[in-house]
């Protein structure tokens, strides 16, 4: 079943070509995630890299972006998307 | 989005373990319960099932797996030694002084001591051919080249006629260039040079001359910005960037080419992380393949060192000649000891990250020989580098992105590389401008309060395509798009969507999606599908409060068949990720011009918050740079590419320097510097004191110094 983007309000804008495809919930995902200043990183999240005190990568179901986005201690959020080389 | 890479990647729990090592007779049966289960655990069988229970029981940590049948592998051997290269063989840096047509450089040798040397040389000739002639007879031997084999020389000729000249003794007949309004023609060739009067003379030879050598542009690079060693302020001392690390995260890593290794033979690259590598237990952030100096050095030694690494760098195509990363990573850091042309800092240690977001080739007309990384990896590979540089100065070159997104710096990667900058001083990211400046992929504008507002959207092949427009959160636009034929789809309210198709496919998509969590702006995106039409799309704007709108709106990236405005706007063009707050962006110019003209494609600021980048400018035209899988060859690609590593290695000798003087150098005060020491030539710059494409000027080596001082 794929996700309802519209429904994430914290997740950074996307790509009409992205959201013409959302994933499937039980899809895995790379996300970046951003915390709301002085918030403790949610447990149910396994941060993968860290950039800077707010901000971390992460890997979850497609599914569980809801809970990032009812999380109060999560500002933003970002799908990982293709990045091309500039030549 | 990300997409789960197909099986193979190597990416979380996706990767199968190594195979056993090849065996020559029967292996004998494990002695104990403990090796049984090292034996059973080590196959690919037994490291599928490891997955499958760690995916099982412990859901999102599908990369354990790797950690338990990594466990379960015996320990691996430490890799031998890197050979030293032959000692016949030393590595020899080429100047272009050892040509048969210059003179040698000569030591110190007092102007008394000098005599005329008695030579009888043909004096109504090309001066060039007479000197080769005279360096043959004073002993100089002259090169193996390209086209020429030692004591030849190639020429270019006006002939009578092209038989009789491909008839002349000695003469080895090159190419017909073409046809002189007198009847005579245009040839090259190669003699030897003892043979160079002989032909001269021949009555089917007009004219003869002796061809010219092309500058390795590298060389323009360095002397466009003022950082070879003899060119650097006085009391400088960077010596080529020693001591700082510089990051390149691209595609392609040769670290089998001499610039890339030291005189010994052994890697400058102190880590090769590939991201879409098969993953082990010391894997980065779970995934990829980190190979150590240690095994690279190793690999080095074998016949095939890429097969012998487990890294498999791509080799040349139609598409490609030498990998981009390669040639990036020269510019910003090669030793010269290949090529005989040294990049901006040749000291500097290196980490590189292969970008690769799949270990698949991508497939396909649509994609061949294109490169992608992916937005989190990306910052991944950053926050990897500049933890292997610890608390060494440290620069990363990027050069990836696309034309869409909100260009104001708020996207979560872009403030998670600022982030990483700011952590702590002697950090920078540097990346490229990006290369749409001519492909009318921004348009901006106002639509009027009380009527509507037209964008045109040319089409080319019906390759269809993708637009972002971006305006204020506090604004509502509603959208509407007309096709060539009249159909019209919409209105689309602000916060709606509207997929439209056919047969349960997808063919257009709408979406007018209101306070973007990062700027609080709002967005109207529209993606076709391709093979629609090949007519021009209208799309349609009204605002619904009474307000005039101000808007900038992109096309994004599609290298097989880019659309573009119809009323395009030639500002605003910097790639997605090149309008962070700490980043240095840079823009390309021509080094090969006096004038320093600007390259056509080099994409203009400012952000869309109104910011000035690019910073700077360096050279990004036809740089000649290593070549992949030459071993000492070159290759020549032009781009913003090209121009961010100079800036990438001028930031390492500035760091050197600081270091060397016992400073920290903040981004603030580093991005000071910079601008500080630019060339202000061509006018254009000086008069207006930041130039959209230019930036604050062209990047020098007098940033090098401390202006404070």
């Amino acid at each position: 079943m794929p996700i309802d983007l519209k429904s994430l309000t914290k997740m950074e804008s996307l790509p009409s070509s992205v959201q013409v495809q959302p994933p499937q919930a039980d899809e895995r995902v790379t996300v970046l995630v951003k915390l709301k200043k002085g918030s403790l990183r949610p447990s149910y999240l396994t941060e993968r890299a860290r950039m800077g005190p707010e901000i971390f990568s992460a890997e979850i179901k497609a599914g569980d972006l809801s809970r990032l986005e009812a999380d109060p201690a999560v500002e933003s959020m970002s799908l990982s998307r293709p990045l091309p080389s500039i030549e | 989005m990300a997409r789960k890479p197909a099986s193979g990647s190597g990416r979380g729990g996706s990767a199968v373990g190594d195979t056993a090592p090849p065996r020559t007779r029967a292996a004998a049966k494990p002695r104990t319960a403990e090796a049984a289960l090292r034996k059973v655990l080590s196959s690919p069988a037994g490291t599928e099932l490891v997955r499958r229970m760690a995916e099982a029981l412990l859901p999102g940590t599908g990369s354990a797996h790797t950690t338990l049948a990594a466990a379960a592998r015996p320990p691996q051997p430490l890799p031998p030694a890197p050979q030293p290269l032959p000692a016949e063989q030393p590595p020899v840096a080429m100047s272009v002084d050892m040509l048969n047509t210059r003179l040698t450089a000569v030591g110190d040798t007092a102007v008394s001591a000098l005599k005329t040397m008695a030579m009888n040389i043909t004096k109504s000739m090309d001066p060039r051919l007479q000197l080769a002639i005279a360096n043959k007879r004073s002993g100089k031997r002259g090169l193996m080249l390209a086209s020429t084999e030692r004591d030849e020389i190639a020429v270019v000729a006006r002939v009578t006629s092209v038989d009789d000249w491909q008839n002349i003794p000695d003469v080895l007949p090159g190419s017909q260039l073409g046809r002189v309004p007198d009847g005579s023609w245009i040839v090259t060739g190669r003699l030897p040079v003892d043979s160079i009067e002989a032909v001269r003379a021949d009555p089917a030879v007009l004219s003869l001359k002796a061809s010219q050598p092309v500058h390795p542009t590298l060389v323009k690079t360095i002397a466009a910005m003022g950082v070879a060693p003899a060119a650097l302020p006085a009391g400088t001392v960077p010596d080529g960037g020693v001591g700082v690390v510089i990051g390149i995260v691209d595609f392609g890593c040769d670290f089998a080419h001499r610039n890339f290794r030291q005189a010994d033979g052994s890697t400058r690259i102190i880590s090769l992380w590939h991201q879409a590598g098969v993953a082990t237990v010391d894997s980065p952030f779970g995934y990829g393949r980190r190979f150590t100096q240690a095994e690279i050095n190793a690999a080095l030694a074998a016949p095939d060192p890429y097969a012998a690494l487990g890294y498999p760098l791509p080799r040349d195509s139609a598409f490609q000649t030498g990998t981009h990363g390669t040639h990036v990573m020269d510019i910003a850091a090669g030793n010269g000891l290949g090529s005989g042309s040294a990049g901006v800092a040749p000291r500097a240690d290196i980490v590189f990250v292969e970008a690769s977001s799949s270990d698949i080739p991508w497939q396909g007309p649509d994609t061949v020989q294109k490169f992608f990384g992916d937005s989190v990896q990306l910052g991944e590979a950053v926050r990897f580098i500049f933890d292997v540089a610890g608390d060494r100065p440290c620069v990363v070159n990027l050069s990836l992105g696309t034309n869409g997104g909100p260009h104001d710096g708020t996207s979560l990667v872009e403030q998670g590389l600022d982030a990483i900058v700011n952590e702590q001083p002697n950090r920078a990211v540097v990346i490229a401008a990006s290369n749409s400046q001519q492909d009318g992929i921004h348009t901006q504008g106002q639509v009027p309060a009380g009527a509507t507002h037209d964008i045109v959207w040319k089409q080319i092949n019906a390759g269809g395509g993708e637009v972002e427009l971006w305006y204020p959160g506090a604004r509502r636009l509603e959208v509407t798009l007309i096709a060539g034929d009249g159909t019209t789809f919409g209105p689309v309210a602000p916060g709606d969507t509207l997929p439209i198709g056919t047969g349960g496919q997808i063919s257009i998509f709408i979406s007018s999606r209101l306070d973007d969590p990062n700027n609080h702006d709002n967005v109207i995106g529209i993606w076709l599908a391709p093979g629609l039409t090949d007519d021009d799309w209208t799309v349609r704007l009204s605002s619904l409060d009474g307000e005039v709108v101000d808007y900038h709106a992109w096309i994004e990236r599609d290298d097989n068949a880019q659309a573009s405005f119809a009323a395009s706007v030639s500002t605003h063009t910097l790639g997605s990720i090149s309008t962070g707050h700490q980043t240095i962006v840079v823009g390309s110019y021509d080094a090969h011009k006096p004038a320093f003209p600007l390259s056509g494609f080099s994409s203009s600021g400012p952000t869309r918050d109104g910011r000035n980048k690019p910073e700077v400018s360096a050279p990004g035209h036809q740089v000649v740079a290593a070549r992949s899988r030459t071993v000492t060859g070159v290759t020549r690609k032009s781009g913003t590419s090209m121009a961010a590593p100079a800036v990438s290695g001028l930031i390492a000798l500035i760091m050197a320097e600081a270091r060397r003087n016992g400073q920290d150098l903040t981004i603030g005060a580093l991005r000071n510097r910079l601008l500080t020491g630019v060339a202000l030539n061509p006018p254009a710059i000086a008069a207006q004191g930041w130039d959209p494409r230019y930036g604050s000027g062209r990047a020098t080596g007098q940033s090098i110094a401390d202006a404070t001082v």
